[in-house]
């Protein structure tokens, strides 16, 4: 079972290939906001390197943020594309679920911390534990303070680790908390193309395809217009959905 | 080879996600548009990261129903097409990477298309056999162009908008009146009622010897007369507003063009752009140009608003002169021709 593996919600590209555990290769790249430039020419590269054809794989995992819109949106429209044309299952993750499952592998039993930097001291951020060689998640995706993050952890008595752009972005803030049982780790170890390609056969090989109407960012956050037209026009209920 | 070529063209350059295959170039087999006028009518213009959310909740079901009314599936295609410009970026962005993944997981060629060439060719499509050279015009919420149009392939820019698009400076107004979005339908509709020589708005730039455009100055004498008006307590005469200025934005589009068209000496004048549609326009247009003899063609009404029938068309005159795109292409919101 070929899977690919294709994550745009960061700065950093990251591809992989996977015969289903089977390591077969990953780049990883930062690109900036080079993605829409780079994307298909790197997994040309990548499947062409490892000797195969973008019609021979058999599934796409794809992360589905939180992360940067227009990334996101340049990587799901192409594994959209991907599924309707090549006929395959297709899996979307949350970009910090497969951060957590990256480098689960090292902590066992301990929480998982992914953080993204959301700028003005604020992280998206989900807590995560392995066990029983689960990744079972223990909160949603959300935006949160670093401070407010910090608070909520600290009642957790297991070891905590604590990665990702924003611990890089926050490391001061963070080391100062003095949190207890916990290991901050700035580097992006563990990230990569394979392990979200790898997470991806885990899915699809039990039957999970993710449908084309889900196949879109998960946002978090209302366009700026609409919270600015809620503002004005509603007395604070929320009657519709995210549009 | 080349007798029987059929296109899959997507465009999502702005607020409509839409998808056609042609035969041939000018036959279209299928023609799919999504509104999505509805989401963006609350705020009074296209909310740019709404419409980029939207492409990307639209794109598959309206590509997928242009293949099933075309009767033709993915493998029968001899190209796929995207709009990579000009527009709004983020918009841009879902149906480019669409397009060139769908092209790069079929091992087809990838045809990148300049959306304002679409406008042009959307005029080929409604009539065949157009006399060439001819001035385009294309007019809606996103451009003001004036174009000249040797042949396929062959243009020259002859002026633009130096501010609003003309489509625009309708939404402003009739956003200003308090009359909703989009403001073009709904100003032609209350100047049926009013006297277009009620008030005397100004015509920027009509005395400037170029073709380039411009409406903020139109824009603000009117929202000027508004205020003036409703300071002093008087009543408001919404359909004279609305008839006046639909006027002075028509006589500012009609003089550039009629004197583009003089210029060039061209055979055929043609019109493009949401606001082609406006009738009133057509028929100035239509009256000057028939003084030196020069006939006006325009599209039908879902060819005169952004559709990919056309940018289908223009790939096909790329297809047939290899003039295909890399893996690599990227979005380019400021494209010119
Ligand atoms: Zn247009």
């Amino acid at each position: 079972m070929l899977i690919l593996g294709i994550d745009t919600s960061t700065d950093i590209c990251s591809i992989g290939l996977c015969q289903s555990r089977k390591f077969l290769g990953e780049i990883n790249i930062k690109l900036k906001r080079r993605h829409s430039e780079r994307l298909l020419p790197l997994i040309d590269r990548l499947l062409s390197e490892s000797g195969y054809d973008i019609q021979d794989i058999n599934g796409v995992a794809v992360t589905k943020g939180p992360g940067s819109f227009t990334g996101l949106r340049i990587g799901l429209s192409t594994v959209q594309a991907f599924k309707q044309s090549l006929d395959i299952p297709v899996y979307s993750v949350s970009t910090l679920q497969y951060m957590a499952f990256s480098i689960s592998h090292y902590y066992n039993k301990a929480i998982l911390i992914p953080t993204i930097d959301a700028l003005n001291k604020r992280v998206y951020t989900a807590l995560f534990r392995r066990s029983d060689n689960n990744l079972n998640r223990m909160t949603q995706d959300k935006a949160v303070q670093i401070i407010s993050l910090i608070e909520d952890i600290n009642d957790y008595n297991f070891n905590k680790i604590i990665f990702g752009s924003g611990a890089n972005q926050y490391f001061q803030l963070l080391k100062e908390a003095n949190l207890k049982n916990s290991k901050l780790i700035t580097d992006t170890v563990g990230m990569g193309g394979f392990n979200l390609a790898l997470m991806g056969y885990h899915f699809i090989k039990d039957g999970h395809d993710t449908d084309f109407a889900e196949l879109v960012p998960k946002y978090l956050k209302k366009p700026q217009a609409r919270l600015n037209w809620e503002k004005k026009y509603l007395q604070g209920d929320e009657d519709e959905n995210i549009s | 080879m080349t007798d029987d070529v059929k296109i899959l063209a997507i465009e999502t350059s702005c607020d409509e996600t839409a998808a056609a295959v042609s035969q041939n170039g000018l036959n279209i087999l299928s023609s799919i548009v999504a509104s999505q006028v509805d989401w963006h009518r609350k705020y009074g213009g296209v909310v740019p990261e709404i419409a980029s959310r939207k492409h990307m909740e639209f794109i598959e079901p309206v590509v997928e129903e242009a293949l099933n009314e075309a009767k033709v599936e993915l493998k029968d295609l001899d190209a796929v097409a995207a709009t990579y410009g000009p527009g709004l970026v983020g918009s841009l962005l879902v149906g480019l990477s669409y397009g060139k993944s769908l092209a790069y997981a079929l091992h087809k060629p990838f045809i990148g298309v300049n959306h304002i060439a679409g406008h042009i060719y959307a005029n080929f499509i409604s009539k065949k056999n157009i006399k060439t050279p001819v001035i385009c015009l294309t007019v809606s919420g996103g451009h003001t162009d004036l174009l000249y149009f040797k042949g396929y392939g062959e243009y020259q820019i002859m002026g633009r908008t130096k501010d609003d698009a003309a489509g625009e400076a309708f939404d402003k107004i009739a956003r200003y009146l308090g009359l909703g979005y989009p403001g073009g339908p709904i100003i032609e509709k209350k100047a049926k009622k009013g006297h277009e020589d009620a008030i005397d708005f100004p015509r920027p730039f009509l005395n400037k010897d170029n073709y380039d455009f411009s409406f903020s100055g139109l824009k603000t004498a009117v929202i000027n007369y508004i205020h003036k008006k409703t300071q002093k307590g008087n009543e408001l005469n919404i359909y004279d507003i609305a008839a006046s200025f639909q006027r002075a934005v028509i006589d500012i589009l009609t003089e550039k063009t009629v004197k583009a068209a003089l210029d060039k000496k061209v055979k055929t004048v043609i019109l493009s752009g949401g606001v082609a549609a406006n009738k009133r326009f057509r028929e100035v247009l239509k009256k000057r140009l028939n003084q030196y003899k020069v006939p006006l063609y325009y599209p039908e009404l879902k060819l005169c608003t952004d559709n990919a029938a056309m940018i289908s068309t223009v790939a096909y005159y790329q297809y047939l002169k290899d003039d295909f795109a890399e893996l690599n292409l990227n979005a380019d919101p400021n494209l010119k021709l």
